[in-house]
C-alpha cells in the first residue's frame, strides 16, 4: 500500500474557509433529508470532503460542528450522533488521505461499505441505548418489522439502518469527490484520486448516487417485504 | 516583505479532534436533557464514555503525529 503523499502542511485560510462550509453544506443535506422523510442522512457530504482535504481530525471537528449546529436548527437528537460522523470522518480521512484508497472508483466502493458498516456500528447503540430504538428517522418503520420479526433491539437497530447507512456513505464518497475534483489542485495534491479525465465530475457524482439508490431500493422492495 | 502564510500540519490537524471532543462534551447535557428526561443521568454517562474514548484517540494522534 502507498503512503501519504498528501502535502503535510496546509494553509490556515484552507481550514478556516472549508471547516464552516462543509460544516454549513452538512446542516442543508441534513435539512434537506429532515424535510423530505428520505430513509438516508445525507449530513456527511462535507464531512468526507473536509476529511480527505484537510485530514482526519479536521473532518471529525467539521463532523461535530454540523451535529451540534443541527440540534439548534433541525432536530436536538442530532448531538449524539456527532460521534458517527466522527467515525465517518476517520474512515474517509485516514483511508482515501493517508492510505491511498481513492485511487479507483472500486476502492472508493470499498471504502463507502466499510464507513457505511462502522458509521452503524457506532449508530447502533446510540438508537437502542439513548432512544431506546425510536429516533423519528425513517428507518424506525423498518427497525419495527425486524423487533417484530423476533430480533433483539440491538440487531434490529443494526439490521434496520445497515443498507441505508451504506447508500448514505456511497452517495456521500462520490458527490465529496465530485466536490473535491472541483475544488483547487492545491488542495488536494498528493492526494490518490480517480484522474481527473478518466470520468466527468458529474458522471462520477451520478454514478455514486446510482449506487447508493440500489441500496435504498434493496431496503424498500426486498428486505421490508421479506419481514412481512 | 514576503509574505508568510501560517500552515498547519497533522499534529494541529489532531488538536481538532480533541478541540472537537470539547465542543461535543460542553453541548452534550444540554442535548440529554431534551432528549431523555427520564433517566438524563445514564444517558449522559454513556455518552461521556464514548466521547472519553474518542478523545483518546486524538490524543494518540497527537503523540504520532510528525510535521
Amino acid at each position: 500500500m502507498s503512503g501519504a503523499k498528501a502535502a503535510s502542511r496546509i494553509p490556515l485560510s484552507y481550514v478556516a474557509v472549508l471547516v464552516p462550509v462543509m460544516g454549513a453544506l452538512n446542516v442543508v443535506g441534513g435539512s434537506i433529508n429532515n424535510a423530505l422523510k428520505l430513509p438516508i442522512f445525507l449530513d456527511m457530504i462535507g464531512t468526507m470532503v473536509a476529511a480527505v482535504a484537510l485530514g482526519p481530525w479536521w473532518g471529525a471537528l467539521t463532523g461535530i460542528i454540523t451535529n451540534v449546529a443541527g440540534a439548534f436548527t433541525i432536530n436536538p437528537t442530532m448531538i449524539p450522533f456527532s460521534l458517527c460522523n466522527v467515525v465517518g470522518a476517520l474512515v474517509w480521512g485516514y483511508m482515501i488521505r493517508n492510505n491511498g484508497w481513492g485511487r479507483t472508483p472500486g476502492r472508493l466502493i470499498v471504502v463507502g461499505i466499510v464507513c457505511g458498516i462502522l458509521v452503524q456500528m457506532m449508530a447502533t447503540p446510540i438508537v437502542v441505548f439513548v432512544f431506546g430504538g425510536a429516533t423519528g428517522h425513517s428507518s424506525d418503520a423498518l427497525l419495527a418489522a425486524f423487533a417484530a420479526a423476533g430480533n433483539s433491539l440491538l440487531v434490529s437497530s443494526f439490521a434496520s439502518g445497515i443498507t441505508g447507512s451504506i447508500a448514505d456513505k456511497m452517495i456521500a464518497t462520490f458527490v465529496g469527490l465530485a466536490i473535491l475534483r472541483a475544488l483547487p489542485s492545491g488542495l488536494t495534491a498528493g492526494i490518490e484520486l480517480p484522474k481527473r479525465d478518466a470520468t466527468g465530475n458529474l458522471v462520477l457524482a451520478v454514478g455514486g448516487v446510482l449506487v447508493g439508490v440500489v441500496f435504498i431500493l434493496i431496503t424498500i422492495f426486498v428486505v421490508k417485504p421479506a419481514l412481512g | 516583505m514576503a509574505n508568510k502564510q501560517m500552515t498547519v500540519g497533522p499534529k494541529e490537524g489532531a488538536v481538532a479532534g480533541v478541540l472537537a471532543m470539547g465542543i461535543f462534551t460542553v453541548f452534550i447535557p444540554m442535548g440529554v436533557i431534551n432528549f431523555n428526561p427520564a433517566d438524563p443521568f445514564l444517558t449522559l454517562w454513556a455518552m461521556n464514555v464514548l466521547v472519553g474514548c474518542f478523545t483518546i484517540g486524538s490524543g494518540i494522534a497527537v503523540l504520532r503525529a510528525k510535521d
